[in-house]
């Protein structure tokens, strides 16, 4: 903590601080994202190992950079409709009370910076995720200027061993 | 009563607990080596020297009540050594208690700085005194002894210290630096002056010691004239010369041997794992390369030198491996004291023979391996062998046999426990079997001997008819039988009724690598542990028949039970089976056929991780030379599902 005392480095940190960044992706057309303090990876195209008698959302197992880790359909796990298949399987790795984990998502659409001071509470049932995983909601400008809602999902509640 | 130390102390507390802890597992052998020969003067002296030692290393850490029990054992040995009390059994278990409450101690300090209260050690304290008082020799005999000695049978040579004389006399039979370890632990105001130990010190430092100081008296008259005059050299020497040769391999060793932190190790390891997953790469890239430009000068030098790669890799392997291993004995050398225990406490007589002791296996299988090595053994004890009287009117000794041997056989390690006890009732198994609800009596009838010992390792499962202290300490048969398998072993029983039984587990030597057979099912590959696998053969349609729910497979003169790998895993199951692979399972060997056969490759075996801890049939997974997951399959946790309908039904 000291060094942030040091002149001029405190201001510095408090204006970091006050965005929050997250990775942004989407599942089913909503746009969904996670803070990026979270995210260890993203990956394209992985090679998948399902692996049989386990639960249904869990999709496999994949090779990240020499360890095994599981991957998991995020959709399954939150309830969501399935939807279309996208072509490309794009996993998202975070890291959890449960080591590093592979997200299956549609889509990521890339990092973005927000306000936490934007962030309103999850409204009740909002895209049909339960809102004990979601951190909040914040209206994010898209580009062709319309506004849409973001839901940020809480990673640490989802991976918690009573939720598993 | 918590202990503080410093930064400096704290290194030396770590060195202390090292070195104590393997002074008490040796003293447990050697205390038992000493109830069947009391008398011999290596060992007394060998045991009182360790006790020595730990004295001396826990007074410099002020470890007082330590210091206390350990310097009571090693004045009740300093009598023994000199015969002037004998050995009794009584004396025995106090002597044991006292080792086990330094073992506590050592246990207390290693996890929270503490060491027993004053209060604790009160009534231990008070027992060893009374042997060191009431068994010791009548005083008269003690006097005689002691003008023998002060009847110098030595000289000082010139130019001795007057302070150095007295002390050699006080300390006789220590060298100069055991002699200033004695002076240090003494209370401040008995200690000699200052410059006394400063002049000690000197000669230390001198390279001097007692021997230099002193000679042998030349008046031998006056001895033979003593009618109790047998030592013919000088007293003071002889157990000296031995301490110095001990000393001497001591530091020999010392220089042989570092130690290492375990994580270095097993970073080490999990380096070399990587190694050996690049190297597979390598060496499938390269045999592609050879086969698009096989003329190619180039590819053909690429190849010879990624051939001697390879080589050094593997033997890179090997020895990384090998720094791991560590000989049975740091358990084996644990039961002689178990068995003797618990004999006594049961009334029974006992003799423990052990065997291979210096087989050497994978540490974190060795640590795993001691409980249930002792629930074997005290099952075998309690179960097995029977009361001496019970013994003699079956026509067997008196004293019973308990063999723990270790030897290696090919990648495995066999580690058997074998008693000549009254053996395994396969009756009574199964009859408990069936009133337990685990087999159903129509399959108790059929099923045979070596099926029904498996019974045994069924959870919920238990032949005692009740639960002594001994045996039933909440670990079952099922606990030992998961740990072995767990451990990728196996564990086979023997027994004949009368005769005795045998327990034979079968080991890897090392966790991280294994030999595996690549199978394909419904599309996938998945790994078989090699060890696991008896046979393979070609699928035979006209070989599988049709059992009650279950298919059978025809080979040579045995029916297999059969099943797909798929079915097995609950996944799509359409493909034509091309091979049968049969694998052992406990007692059993089980076909399981599959769709395709890649053949045999080492893999490194990396854990799923977390989330997918407790999956059934899974062992862990590999990753191939193409960078793909590849599952390892668990056999006896895949048939396990289906095992309790399996019983009896062959």
């Amino acid at each position: 903590m000291s060094e942030m005392e040091v002149l001029g480095l405190k201001e510095i940190r408090e204006e970091e601080s006050s965005e929050k960044r997250l990775i942004t992706f989407r599942m089913n057309d909503e746009l969904i994202g996670v803070d990026i303090t979270n995210v260890v990876k993203i990956t394209m195209d992985m090679d998948i190992t399902p692996v049989p008698k386990t639960k249904d959302y869990i999709l496999g197992v994949m090779n990240l950079r020499g360890n095994i880790i599981p991957v998991v359909t995020l959709k399954k796990m939150l309830g969501l409709p399935e939807g279309e298949n996208p072509t490309r399987n794009t996993i998202i790795v975070v890291e959890t009370e449960f080591g590093n984990v592979g997200l299956l998502v549609d889509k990521v659409e890339g990092a973005l910076n927000v306000n936490p001071e934007d962030v309103q509470p999850p409204p009740m049932n909002s895209i049909g995720i339960d809102p004990e995983f979601i951190e909040g909601v914040v209206m994010v400008d898209k580009e062709d200027g319309e506004r849409e809602l973001l839901t940020i999902l809480n990673i640490k509640k989802i991976f918690r061993a009573d939720n598993i | 009563m918590r202990i503080e130390f410093s930064d400096d102390m704290r290194e030396i507390l770590e060195e202390f607990l090292i070195e104590a802890e393997e002074i008490l597992s040796n003293l447990d052998q050697d205390l038992i080596e000493l109830e069947n020969n009391p008398d011999d003067k290596d060992l007394l002296n060998k045991i009182f020297r360790g006790m020595h030692t730990l004295k001396g290393g826990a007074g410099f850490l002020n470890l007082t009540t330590v210091v206390e029990i350990a310097h009571k054992i090693e004045d009740i040995f300093n009598k023994l050594r000199n015969d002037e009390m004998s050995l009794t059994p009584e004396m025995m278990d106090v002597i044991f208690e006292g080792v086990d409450k330094l073992k506590e101690a050592i246990d207390m300090l290693k996890e929270s700085d503490e060491i027993p209260d004053e209060e604790d050690v009160k009534d231990l304290i008070e027992k060893l005194k009374a042997i060191l008082e009431g068994e010791s020799v009548p005083e008269t005999r003690q006097e005689v002894n002691q003008e023998e000695e002060t009847d110098e049978e030595f000289e000082f040579v010139e130019g001795v210290d007057e302070d150095i004389k007295k002390l050699i006399l006080q300390y006789k039979g220590k060298d100069l630096g055991e002699i200033l370890e004695e002076l240090i632990l003494l209370p401040p105001n008995e200690r000699p002056p200052l410059d006394v130990i400063e002049k000690l010190e000197k000669l230390i430092s001198e390279g001097k010691d007692v021997k230099d100081l002193i000679k042998p008296k030349e008046k031998k008259e006056e001895k033979e004239e003593k009618p109790k005059a047998e030592p013919p050299k000088p007293k003071v020497q002889e157990p000296q010369k031995k301490e110095e040769k001990q000393k001497k391999k001591k530091t020999e060793k010392k220089e042989e041997v570092i130690r290492v932190d375990v994580e270095r190790v097993e970073t080490l390891m999990n380096l070399v794992g990587e190694l050996v997953l690049d190297r597979n790469r390598i060496v499938k890239l390269a045999s592609n390369l050879e086969n698009s430009y096989g003329d190619s000068e180039t590819v053909e030098e690429l190849i010879d030198s990624i051939t001697g790669m390879s080589r050094t890799v593997s033997d890179l392997q090997d020895a990384v491996m090998k720094l791991r291993m560590q000989p049975v004995r740091k358990i084996f050398s644990k039961f002689p004291r178990i068995v003797r225990d618990l004999a006594k406490r049961l009334n029974k007589k006992v003799n423990l023979i052990l065997e291979g002791e210096d087989t050497e296996i994978d540490r974190s299988i060795l640590d795993k391996l001691e409980d249930p090595l002792i629930h074997l053994v005290r099952n075998a004890i309690d179960h097995g062998i029977e009361p001496p009287e019970e013994r003699l009117k079956a026509g067997k000794p008196e004293e019973g046999t308990i063999k723990l041997s270790a030897f290696q056989e090919g990648d495995r390690i066999i580690i058997s426990i074998e008693d000549d006890g009254r053996g395994i009732d396969v009756e009574k198994v199964k009859r408990k079997a069936v009133e337990k609800g685990l087999i159903t009596p129509e399959q108790a009838e059929n099923m045979q001997d070596k099926e029904a010992f498996e019974l045994l390792f069924m959870p919920g499962f238990s032949t005692a008819d009740k639960v002594s202290e001994v045996s039933g300490r909440g670990v079952g048969m099922d606990v030992v039988a998961s740990t072995i398998h767990n451990l990728r072993g196996t564990i086979e029983v023997e027994s004949e009724k009368g005769k005795g039984s045998k327990f034979i587990m079968k080991l890897p030597l090392t966790v991280a690598i294994i030999r595996t057979l690549m199978v394909g099912a419904n599309n996938r590959i998945f790994a078989i542990p090699l060890y696991s696998v008896v046979e393979i053969v070609k699928y035979d349609v006209n070989s599988v028949k049709k059992v009650g729910n279950f298919k059978s497979f025809m080979l040579r003169d045995e029916v297999y039970l059969l099943f797909s790998l798929s079915e097995l895993f609950d996944i799509e199951d359409t493909r034509e089976k091309e091979f049968i692979v049969v694998v052992r399972v406990g007692e059993k060997n089980i076909a399981i056929s599959v769709d395709e056969l890649f053949g045999e490759e080492e893999i490194v075996i990396k854990p799923l991780g977390k989330l997918l801890e407790d999956v059934q049939g899974i062992a862990g997974a590999t990753i191939t030379g193409d960078g793909r997951v590849v599952l390892i399959v668990d056999t006896n946790s895949l048939i396990n599902d289906k095992k309790s309908q399996l019983v009896g039904v062959l």
